[in-house]
Formats: structure tokens, sequence, C-alpha cells
């Protein structure tokens, strides 16, 4: 990311918090900027520090989610409020890793439906970087709902040597989906009790210790904590097992504020993928996948190429234009004859803007021009794709594979449009010459369509 | 007042099933002998004859001549409501705009009366007068309807080709040409599956497949078909309901004009 990209993201994250006072947490942020899971991680971090800085007057509410090693060798993930942090931290033997989740304005962020609604199951997918297991299944609104009124206690999983010490090398990217089965399961089958009041004794009797993220030094955690741990708990029990708007892959953005989920996933740090428990071959294959999806989506950008926006996010402006196929095919007419195909490159990313339109998609795209002087100039430029709700709903591998099933088609289809519409006169005549030659076939061929074919009338007489 | 009961609505379902999908509405006159169905299609390629004897009823009786206009898509429907052991009777006033069916159950416990409004349609019977054909070709209904329909596949017309060894269908399009020749049945074991023909001359006619299939609904209610062929005339499908009458379709043919 360079300076100009990192900085309008900052802005654009700013106004969201600030000024349309969003709860911005790191997955809406991956997917909204279109950027790595870790760099929306560190970008939330340096916001804070930046808003706590420059006005100290503001209250912001900050979630941090922790992962680490009890004591009794279980492992677990959980998120809390900024005055957890700390005690949380200290209660384990080991932590994994530790950063902020999401950020709001003077809002008590531990509103599990808020959050849930916030990071929903399908846009996971549009998340760069993000690790997301098979086992991931999306709730339905029903049990979501049933959920967010019920409050359950954290729940602890246990967690293997092996993975620990794969786990403590890592910070940063947590493993959602394995972490919400395991969830599931435990609440069912080893509920621990020391785990359940975790969150509440760590308050009372941890000492507070360093945070990783000394930026978060917020007033109004304690009120905060309570209501929004309770909440969040029940939330996260029942979220475990099946959640409508978000699925088990990244479910952890969803959660509640306060707790914990037990993980038997694989931290991975920022380059290098560690898998732990679950097989590297699949997480590879995930990235492999999404690799070729944004390939794919790169094609795409074709078709919408003329489309040339600022990275700007904006709740509602551009829909009706990004959702018009006949606009792009109108823009595709003004394309300057000078252009280059885009090409599609790694760097393309996409992005499903929630805050815009789940429904539209929005890419970078490396274009290449040549200018007046001949020198071939490449830029990235931003196009919107528009998707539909199939291609979102269905799960990660299969999603993947179906978006790049039906952009394919529209962009056939937009090809044969193109067609029909640019060569009209050719294809018309190449139907013709098709067509004709077997109609003179007919002709010749069949004496049976020579005759004329004669109507009753003329033999029977009428009385 | 007029009155006629069949045993078995399965006739009358059949009937209009073998019409419904050539012609839209029709008159149906009755009289003390029977009922006559006498229409063209729209095209006025094909002509239509019915005639359902009154001896063919459990219960006939017809006062006074009258013609009733109906909508053969409205009749249609009122006769799907009818089950195929259903008795079915019809009736109408003198000079009423209305007529009813009504459906009894074989042991009377469900008895359903449909009234359906009758139409004024133009009265356009034709003569047809009474031709010696020179061609007379019987084969089992069945056996006719798969013809046409294999033959449609390669073209819009068929022809039909009666010689003294025997009947050929045929068809020519995109794909290729059809032929299937029928001789006639050596040995007649069963009368129905038997292929009859009777020829005093040669003759050769085109037709247009897509009536031939439409008459070829009339398939179940016959076994055999009769084809009556002469040069330059219509063709003539009989297919001949047991015991009550018979449906006659006429198809105009084909004929290549001198010119070309």
């Amino acid at each position: 990311m360079d300076i100009d990209t990192y900085k309008s993201n900052l802005n654009t994250v700013k106004e969201l918090i600030l000024d349309e006072n969003k709860i911005v947490t790191y997955v809406s942020l991956s997917k909204d900027l279109c950027i790595h899971v870790n760099d929306a991680k560190s970008l939330l971090h340096q916001i804070v520090q930046d808003i706590r800085k420059d006005r100290p007057s503001t209250k912001l509410y900050v979630c941090y989610i922790i992962s680490g090693l009890q004591g009794n060798n279980c492992g677990i993930t959980t998120v809390c409020t900024e005055d957890d942090v700390e005690k949380i931290k200290k209660s384990l033997k080991l932590v994994f890793y530790d950063h902020v989740y999401c950020v709001s304005r003077g809002l008590q962020a531990a509103d599990n439906a808020v959050l849930s609604s916030l990071n929903r199951f399908e846009d996971l997918s549009l998340c760069t970087g993000l690790i997301k297991s098979d086992i991931c299944t999306k709730r339905t609104e029903n049990e979501l709902g049933s959920l967010i009124s019920k409050k359950r206690t954290p729940i602890v999983e246990p967690k293997t040597p092996s993975i620990q010490h794969k786990k403590s090398n890592e910070k940063v990217k947590e493993i959602v989906k394995s972490s919400i089965e395991n969830f599931a399961k435990l609440s069912s089958v080893k509920p621990e009790p020391k785990i359940k009041s975790e969150p509440e004794k760590d308050v009372q009797n941890n000492p507070k210790t360093p945070p990783k993220n000394k930026n978060n030094k917020t007033p109004p955690k304690s009120s905060n904590n309570k209501p929004a741990g309770k909440g969040i708990a029940g939330f996260f029990n029942k979220s475990n097992g099946v959640s409508s708007k978000v699925k088990s892959s990244e479910p952890k953005s969803q959660t509640p504020v306060e707790n914990v989920k037990i993980k038997d996933e694989p931290l991975h740090s920022n380059s290098n993928l560690t898998s732990v428990e679950e097989s590297p071959a699949k997480k590879s294959k995930e990235v492999t996948n999404h690799n070729k999806s944004l390939t794919l989506i790169k094609k795409n950008a074709k078709v919408d190429k003329k489309r040339k926006r600022v990275l700007h996010v904006s709740d509602s402006e551009s829909d009706t234009e990004a959702n018009d196929p006949f606009a792009n095919e109108m823009d595709v007419d003004h394309e300057s004859e000078d252009e280059i195909p885009p090409t599609p490159t790694i760097n393309t990313v996409k992005i499903t803007s929630g805050i815009v339109n789940p429904k539209k998609r929005r890419k970078i795209v490396d274009k290449t021009y040549t200018d007046e002087e001949g020198y071939i100039l490449t830029k990235k430029e931003e196009v919107y794709e528009s998707c539909s709700d199939n291609e979102e709903n269905t799960k990660e591998n299969d999603n993947e594979a179906k978006e790049n099933g039906v952009k394919e088609k529209n962009v056939k289809k937009f090809e044969s449009s193109k067609n029909t519409s640019g060569n009209r006169d050719q294809v018309k005549q190449t139907v013709i010459n098709e067509i004709s030659p077997k109609q003179n076939k007919k002709k010749k061929v069949s004496p049976t369509q020579k005759g004329n074919q004669k109507t009753i009338n003329s033999f029977f007489k009428k009385l | 007042m007029f009155e006629a009961r069949l045993l078995r609505s399965s006739i009358l379902k059949k009937v209009l099933e073998a019409i419904k999908d050539l012609l839209t509405q029709a008159t149906f006159d009755c009289d003390d002998n029977g009922i006559q169905l006498q229409a063209m299609d729209n095209s006025h390629v094909s002509l239509v004859s019915l005639t359902l004897r009154s001896d063919g009823f459990d219960k006939y009786r017809c006062d006074r001549n009258i013609s009733m206009g109906m909508n053969l898509g409205s009749m249609s429907k009122i006769l799907k409501c009818a089950g195929d052991k259903d008795t079915v009777t019809i009736k109408a006033q003198d000079n009423a705009d209305t007529v009813t069916f009504v459906f009894e159950s074989p042991n009377q416990e469900k008895v359903s009366d449909y009234e359906m409004k009758l139409m004024n349609l133009d009265l356009e019977h034709l003569g047809i007068p009474e031709t010696e054909y020179s061609c007379t070709i019987r084969l089992p209904s069945a056996e006719f309807a798969r013809i046409c329909r294999d033959l449609s596949q390669f073209g819009e017309s068929m022809v039909i080709s009666c010689t003294k060894e025997g009947v050929k269908f045929s068809a020519t399009g995109d794909i290729g040409s059809a032929n299937i020749k029928l001789a006639q049945t050596a040995s007649i074991d069963k009368e129905e599956e038997a292929v009859v023909i009777e020829m005093e001359e040669p003759v050769t006619l085109t037709f247009a497949c897509q009536y031939l299939n439409y008459f070829t609904k009339a398939t179940s209610l016959s076994p055999q078909v009769q084809l009556s062929m002469s040069a330059d005339v219509p063709l003539v499908v009989e297919y001949r309901i047991p015991d009550i009458g018979h449906i006659r379709y006429y198809l105009a043919p084909k004929i290549e004009e001198e010119d070309s």
C-alpha cells in the first residue's frame, strides 16, 4: 500500500468513525477498502492512536481480540474491551496475538447484534488474507435473533501442545471458523466454569498490565463491559452453532465484545501462513482459490473498465450507475482507442462495499494506456461490479467457483451483446448466410415444400 | 328440450381432445339422428366432420333441432372435470343460451353439473360431395400417428404415395429425407393391426404434417384409421368411434403449380 492510498484509507476510516459514527471492525475495513486484513488491523490501530492524539476529547470505544493459552493449556480467543485487555493477557500463560477488533465513537460496541450484522458471513470471503475454516457455517436470521437475547458464558477449548508452539510465534491473523466450531462443540460438551467467569474475574482480580496496544485508554470501559459481556457471551455460544449472518469462517468479527472463543486454529503471521491444526493444504487451497477468484474478477473488470472512480466509500451514489448494465456498454463505446485492455494483476482486489451496496463490488484494476508520446502507462483504477446474491450466499469455495462461473458467463454475455450491437450487420449477415443455404436447400431438395397449400373451400362449396 | 346421455364420458372427452387443437369453437347441430359437427380450422385448410348417432347414446331426446355454438376450450375444461367412468348428460332448453353438462359418478354418489354459455356462430356448412376415392388405406391408428410424428421432424410436408406395392410416406428437410413404406398385410390375424390398401389407381399427394398431427389426436377414439385419397381432392382421415359414429378430417393437399 503506497502512502497516498494509506492516507486516503486513513481519512476514509476516520470519516466513518467520527463523522458517520459507524462501528468499524478490521473485517469490515478489509472488505470496504479492499485491503489485506493485516493492513486493516494496523490501520485501525493507527487510527485509534491518531484520534486520541489529535482529539483527546473524543471518546473512542475500542474492542480488542486476544488469543492465547491459559494455565490449563486451553486455548482461548476472546473479544474484550480495552479495560479487560491487560487482565486477560495476564491470565494467559501465552499470548498468541492481540489486536484491535473494532472501533467506534462513544458507543458501546459490545452490542452483539450490531457486530453480527456488521460482519456478514458473505463478506468474509471478500476480505483479503482472511483465513476461514471450511467448517464455518452461516447462521440463520432466527438463530441470530434468538441468540442475541440470550446470555451465555464463554467457552474454552482445549488446545493441543503442538498448536501452541506454532501459534506462539505468530501474531495477528486469527482463524475464526475453527474457533467458532469449537465453540459450538464446547458449549454443548465442555463448558468450563472457570472460563465462563473469566472476563469478570479478570477484571476484578488481575492487575492491569500494559496492553500491546497502548492506544487503548478509554473511559467508558468498565461500564460498558458488564452488559456487553453477558449479551455477547450468549450470542457467542449460540452463534457458534450456526449464525445466519456470519458464517463460521470469520465469525470472529461478528463477535461479542467480551468473550471468548476457543480455538484450535492456526495463527498466521503477516506473511507466512503457518497452519497449526488445520491442514496446511486446506489453507493453501483457500489462498489459491482466492487468487483465482481475484483473477477472474479482474477479467470481469474488463467489462466495467470504463467505470473509473476514485476510491471513496460512500453510501449511495454509485449504485445506479454501477448496477446499470447498459451504462457499462455505453462506457465501452466511449473508451479511448489507445487504451489497452486492463491487465489482470495479482494486486487486484475485489471489494464489496458493504457500506455502499453489498451487491456491488469495487475492484482495483491495473489498466494500461498508451499516451500521446507512445509510452505505455499503467494505472490502478477502481471499477464497480455488481454481483448477485447467490454468489454471496454460497460458501467460500463454492462461492469462488460459482463467482467465477457467473462472471465468466457475464463476460460472455457482455461480449455477445457487444457483438450484436456493434456488428449487427455482420451478425445478421452471418445468420442469413447460415440459414439461407438451408432454406435454399429446403426449397431445392424438398419437392414437398413446393406445393401451394390449397384451402378446403376450393374443393367444397358452401351449401 | 335437448338431452343426450352417455354412459361413459370418456368418449366425449376424447372427441373434444381430438378437435380442440384444430378448432377453437364449433357448432353442434342436434337433431333426431344425433349430433353433428362440421367446422373448418381458422386457416380453412382442413375440415372436421363429427357424427355421433343418436342410437349411440344411452338416452337421447331432441324435441327440436338445435344448434349449440360452443367454445371448445371451455367445453374441454368442463369435460376434464368428469371422471372417465362418469355418466355425462348434455342438456339444453329450446332457444336457451346455455348448455348444462351433468356428471354422475358410477355409484350415483356424486353428481355435478356445469353450465356453459352458448355462442352465436356463423353457420358455414360446406357441401361434401360423395366421392369415389382412388385409394383407400386402412392402418392402425397408432401406426399412423407414429408415422406423422416421425416424418414431421424432417419437414413441414409429407408426401403420401399409394401404389400397388403399398403406401409410402415420405418427407424431406434440412436434416435429410425419410421414407416409410407400408405394404399390405399378408395375413390378417387381428383386423385392427392390419394394413389394408384398396387402390384403383396410384395417387401421390402432399400434405402439411402439422394438420396430420392434429388429426392423430383422435387416435384414442379408434384402433384403426382410414385414409382416402384421390388426385387433387382433399385427403380424408376417418376414425370410426365404436357404436356411436365417426370423426372425419378433410385436409386440402398441397398442389404444385404448373408454372414452377
